[in-house]
């Protein structure tokens, strides 16, 4: 065991209150305001993982969303979530965590071997090796995956519910540190709305584990005093536990707020969402986000045991645990040398100081010496001994004066944590989301915020200003400037006093030379969740890589879930050196949301499942058709009755039925969902006809005409019947799912190419109810449900419409058919549309009039040879494909007409529509099957066309199709093949589409 | 006359939905059977413009994204030449107002029943919308005079600021019929965590 131990005061855990959870499979606790790693760390648990690659031990190394090592799957069966990090995992009581990695256990993992292969394993080695043959990549990448791990993916549906909030304000805030509470506090004081979001559980971001006084007071009493002043403005929304996951166009940011994951699964009311995506638009944004601090590159810095040295001073500070009995420090940088105090007033031996500066800053020397800390200025770790539980010894050496080589070896010094610091990283990715391109502080040794690109300022370390001063005061005026760009002047802040040192500046140090203690495998780590290594950059350097975006890529630096927020500017400062430039000159690969990872639930929140995830259109009739037990069919986002089936009937048995009763007595369907537009205006018939291809000159007022409209490209685009109300005011049908493109398209061509017609258009689809009465009693049922209008064929022709009232509802009736019966179809106020349609039911039923659904719609269509566009047309049918050139006019202009002369569709031997009978009447073709002239040409079999519509004729008994065959129109009688994926092929012949009446005789009777 | 029906024929209000504190900070009311007429002209055309204030007393609002009412009628603008007209259950005004109109270009088409009103309130209503509605309804970008054209959970909708509810501040909300049930149910689903109570339809004009 560890001799890491829970400290008996301090920090800001509750130690009233013992919290029960499970690690590994093994019992363990802690306290409220611990995370799992901090509560393992407390009780001695190192090793929290392995690596992805080499499956080398790994502890953990920072405290928060950085962490590359501790990754951990929170939560069983469906609850269970993969990849998080454990230094972010609030406790609950019955938490249960597993490590990712490590196979059989974490103990024991096989795939340590390749550890020792390494040297097999270079940058790159999975494409040199596994790429051929090629066929055979599959079969390896399940191995390799397996083998790599990162968790598993619950396989059960999510038991909880995700939400999204839209939200605005004038003053968003990323972070709440120092910076970006005064930001908060300076914006919200003028007045400003103002949201405020901090991905921990508590605002203060560092002044929570950071030993510095601030307005007279601790860290942590500042923030609550802050935090009570902002809220209590009623502008102002603060959210916890909740990430600026990414940050888009326009001042559009994403945040990803988790609301009961701190609580544990299923112990939160279920009508809480577990998470809600946030869609903030900002008028300002302040990012203060701060700085993560870079890891140091040597030998075995990968070890459990070796840390950031923030870190370091959060656990003891913060969670109030030593992390072991002995310590030491190894920095290029003055702030480093707080871990070695935090460590001393933990009760850690503190060994050494290694500090790689020839001069330390005087402060910090003055401060550990008092400790009696020995400082080793102008000295390096080359490389660490590890045994069991992780660091042992690290060696000491001194460091040539460019930092190349070492000049001579201290000795080892026994220590169980070393806290390292390289440097601080500023977190620019909000600001490199936003579009801005980070530069290069030669001082800091970091990269910056460049020129904001949108209404974005950084404050504090994330802008590379790393003192507690220098973060209020920029803190302060982002605020208060974002306040007043966005029109709310006058904010103030009065900056509390801060104790501050000088500091002295750092020395950069990229990578340390290695040491006695290396053997063969050198690894001095840059990613520690993909194992890259400075040599695999230096490899992929020498093999001709240049750009940084392709060497990560080559080297997966960068690619894990923390997606290189330790050791990516690392890793391009080497691959910088390499290539004899400067960091500036590499510059970074491109940082992008989102910055730790989001859920798949937050992401969908609740569009999902059958009521939410697209709207349900309902007709007027709708709650008629369930209780008839209707079968329905998404058509669009409408839900239309498909068939009704009666008790003991399959869908064949009820359509049968339907057509036969619709074809012999009466039927009635709800088509109310076709599109409807009114169209007014005295140039109304002009727009008709260069909407159409054909002629609306000449349609008088109660008349009722069938139009195609074509697309630029000559193709059908979309149909239907046309009645003219009265002169310069007509009621155009459309197809249901292509109603809202045809209004869209209507207006773009009357907005944009003929402002000049007089011409308004307005959508009724919502406004008519509208049924379909069709068979040959429909006349007379329509008469016992009290129509007020002549039916007689004399006075009221097939193609006319007339303006009534059928059973004492005003109602137009138009004799338009689609089923190719005689059949009148009535449109009523659509709040009346229920009152109709039980009307109809109530006089029909000495009838039997049946209800039927689509399938019956489309056989009986079908039956007349009547196409559905989109079904028998896909954007490469001219109306003259379907053999309708009399619809097209030749004398008059229309959009379409000129592409029906390109060579192509004016053409021989393009795809035709026919009609299909196979040979065995009783054998229904698949819709979509492929056409052969001849079942046993050789491969490749020349396709001839394929089956649009298909379906068994119970008027006629036996089966029909419709097929778009090339030449069809002239090959009537032709014997062709329908080849089938099950290797079977149908004869069939060649016939005219149009299978029943041919003379129209029904619809006009 | 036979009898009418709303779209939400299939809620049976009203429903009671307690949040997670007992309480309900939003309330729903369905408005049916008002008259709603999209009307089309030519506001520079003052016979236009005096065709309609004459009918409903209304000065038709030029101001994108304004409304103006008078007594039971209101005027929402949805674009240059285009106004939603809401009001009691009267033919009257309607034929009147078609009957001035007949010499101008010009269309007014009936659409009370291709649309309905869900009238919304409570503290929370400004949430629960926001859980769907993309616009800023913050009463410094969304007040008195206000009228709005968005979407709430996919459904287009007209959103209409109502200052004069006896109950305090209310939204009307205008939704197309077939979508009505969707968005009723959307906003119950949106609203549970806070509560909700789904009040029977106001029937008087």
């Amino acid at each position: 065991m560890s001799t890491a131990r829970r400290l008996e005061r301090g920090g800001l855990i509750d130690r009233s209150r013992r919290i029960h959870f499970k690690f590994n499979g093994r019992d363990y606790s802690g306290h409220p305001g611990d995370t799992l790693a901090s509560a393992l760390l407390a009780q001695g648990v190192r090793l929290f993982g392995r690596s992805f690659k080499y499956h080398r031990p790994r502890g953990v190394v920072g405290a928060g969303a950085e962490e590359p090592n501790a990754l951990v799957q929170v939560g069983e069966g469906a609850y269970r979530t993969p990849n998080l990090r454990a230094t972010q995992v609030e406790l609950y009581e019955g938490l249960t965590a597993r490590t990712v990695n490590g196979w059989p256990n974490l103990a024991f993992d096989i795939g340590a071997i390749n550890n020792r292969l390494s040297r097999l394993l270079p940058a790159g080695f999975y494409y040199k090796t596994f790429m051929w043959p090629r066929f055979a990549w599959l079969r390896y990448e399940h191995h390799i995956r397996h083998a790599a791990g990162l968790g598993h993916a619950p396989s059960l549906p999510d038991p909880d519910h995700y939400d999204k909030r839209h939200a605005h304000c004038d003053v968003f805030i990323a972070g709440a540190g120092p910076a970006g509470l005064v930001a908060a506090l300076g914006a919200a004081r003028a007045g400003a709305r103002v949201m405020l979001v901090d991905e921990q559980a508590q605002l203060g971001g560092s002044l929570l584990h950071a030993p510095a006084a601030i307005g007279g007071g601790s860290g942590p009493e500042w923030v609550s005093e802050l935090e009570a002043e902002l809220k209590s403005c009623p502008e102002v929304t603060v959210l916890t536990r909740a990430t600026v996951s990414g940050y888009y166009d326009h001042n559009f940011l994403v945040v990803n707020e988790r609301r009961t994951d701190h609580v544990g699964p299923g112990q939160s009311d279920s009508r809480l969402s577990r998470e809600r995506l946030w869609r903030v638009r900002a008028k300002q944004v302040v990012i203060a986000t701060g700085a993560i601090e870079r890891p140091l590159v040597f030998d075995g810095n990968d070890t459990p045991g070796v840390m950031l040295a923030s870190a370091v001073s959060t656990y003891i500070r913060r969670y109030a645990l030593a992390p072991g009995r002995s310590g030491a420090v190894f920095t290029n940088n003055d702030s480093g040398y707080q871990a070695a105090l935090d460590m001393v007033s933990a009760g850690m031996d503190v060994r050494a100081v290694v500090d790689a500066r020839e001069k330390p800053g005087a402060s910090v020397l003055a401060a550990v010496s008092a400790h009696g800390i020995p400082v080793y200025p102008g000295s390096v770790v080359p490389a660490v001994r590890s045994g069991l539980q992780g660091l042992q010894q690290i060696e000491l050496a001194t460091l040539s004066p460019g930092g190349d080589d070492i000049l001579s070896h201290k000795g080892l010094v026994d220590c169980q944590v070393l806290a390292m610091s390289g440097g601080w990283s500023p977190a620019v990715h909000l600001h490199s989301q936003s579009g801005g391109r980070p530069r290069y502080d030669e001082a800091h040794a970091c990269f910056v915020p460049g020129p904001s690109v949108q209404a974005e300022r950084s404050a504090g370390a994330c802008r590379g200003s790393f003192t507690l001063s220098a973060c209020l005061h920029e803190g302060a005026d982002a605020g208060i400037s974002a306040a007043a760009q966005s029109g709310w002047p006058g904010g103030y802040v009065d900056i509390p006093a801060t104790e501050e040192i000088d500091e002295a500046p750092l020395q950069a140090l990229w990578e340390v030379p290695a040491g006695t203690l290396s053997g063969d495998g050198v690894k001095k780590f840059l990613d520690f969740q993909n194992d890259t290594t400075a040599a695999d950059i230096r490899l992929a350097a020498r093999e001709g890589y240049r750009s940084i975006e392709h060497v990560k890529r080559y080297t997966a630096l960068g690619f894990g879930t923390d997606q290189g927020k330790l050791g990516n500017i690392n890793g391009l400062a080497i691959l910088a050196g390499a290539l004899g430039k400067s960091p500036g000159e590499v510059g970074t690969t491109t940082f992008r949301p989102n910055y730790t990872p989001v859920t798949f639930g937050a992401v969908a929140g609740r569009t999902l499942g059958e009521q939410f995830f697209d709207p349900v259109r309902k007709t007027a009739i709708h709650a008629w058709h369930v209780r008839r037990g209707a079968e329905f069919e998404d058509v669009g986002q409408w839900k239309r009755p498909w068939f009704y089936p009666r008790e003991g009937e399959d869908m064949h048995a009820a359509v049968n039925r339907e057509c036969l009763a619709t074809r012999n007595g009466v039927g009635v369907l709800d088509a109310s969902t076709l599109g409807k537009i009114d169209i007014r205006g005295p140039d109304a018939a002009e727009f008709l006809n260069l909407l159409y291809t054909n002629n609306w000159d000449n349609l008088q007022p109660g008349r009722c005409r069938y139009g195609f409209m074509l697309g630029e490209d000559g193709m059908v685009m979309d149909d239907g019947v046309t009645s003219c109300l009265a002169p310069g005011h007509y009621l155009m049908t459309t197809t249901t799912g292509g109603a809202a493109a045809v209004m869209a398209w209507m207006e773009r061509w009357l907005q944009t190419e003929w402002p000049y017609l007089k011409v308004y258009l307005t959508s009724v689809t919502d406004q008519w109810s509208v049924m379909s009465v069709a068979g040959p009693d429909s006349r007379t049922v329509l008469k016992a449900a009290g129509c007020d209008l002549d039916l007689d064929t004399g006075t009221f022709p097939f193609m006319s419409m007339q303006a009534g009232q059928v059973g004492g509802i005003p109602a137009r009736v138009s004799r338009i058919s689609f089923s190719g019966e005689l059949a009148f179809e009535i449109s009523v106020d659509a709040n009346q549309g229920l009152a109709l349609w039980q009307a109809i039911m109530t006089a029909g039923r000495d009838y039997d009039i049946t209800p039927y659904g689509t399938e019956a719609m489309h056989v009986l269509r079908a039956e007349k040879g009547y196409v559905i566009v989109g079904q028998d047309t896909d954007g490469s049918v001219t109306p003259v494909d379907l053999g309708m050139d009399w619809i097209v006019s030749g004398k008059k202009d229309f959009i379409g007409k000129r592409s029906l002369c390109r060579s192509d569709t004016d053409r021989p031997n393009r795809k035709q529509l026919v009609g299909l009978k196979t040979e065995d009447p009783t054998r229904v073709l698949p819709e979509g099957a492929q056409l052969v002239n001849a079942p046993q040409t050789e491969r490749p079999v020349p396709m001839i066309g394929h089956v649009s519509s298909s379906y068994y004729s119970a008027n006629l008994g036996r089966s029909i199709a419709l097929a778009l065959v090339k030449g069809g129109l002239s090959r009537m009688g032709a014997r062709i093949f329908a080849q089938l994926m099950n290797g079977s092929v149908v004869p069939a012949t060649i016939c005219e589409p149009v299978f029943l009446d041919p003379e129209n005789q029904r619809a006009k009777s | 006359m036979s009898f009418r029906q709303s779209p939400l024929i299939e809620i049976e209000t009203p429903i009671h939905g307690p949040g997670v504190a007992a309480q309900a900070s939003f309330w729903i009311q369905e408005r049916p059977f008002r008259t709603h007429i999209n009307l089309r002209g030519d506001p520079a055309d003052a016979g236009f413009t005096e065709a309609v204030a004459h009918t409903i007393g209304i000065s038709l609002p030029v101001d994108p994204n304004t409304c103006a009412s008078k007594d039971n009628w209101g005027a929402c603008w949805l674009a240059p030449d285009e106004w939603l007209l809401i009001g009691p259950k009267d033919q009257d005004s309607t034929r009147d107002l078609g009957q001035r109109l007949v010499p101008l270009h010009h269309a007014l088409t009936e659409v009370s029943g291709g649309q309905t009103v869900f009238r919304v309130g409570g503290d929370g209503w400004r949430d629960v919308l926001a859980s769907a509605c993309p616009l800023d309804l913050h009463p410094r970008a969304f007040r008195a005079g206000a009228c709005a054209q968005t979407v709430i959970a996919h459904a287009n909708v007209v959103l209409i600021y109502a200052g004069d509810d006896p109950r305090g501040e209310a939204l009307d909300i205008v939704v197309r019929r077939s979508f009505a049930d969707h968005l009723a149910r959307w906003l119950m689903d949106a609203a549970a965590e806070g509560g909700f109570e789904f009040l029977a339809p106001a029937t008087s004009s």
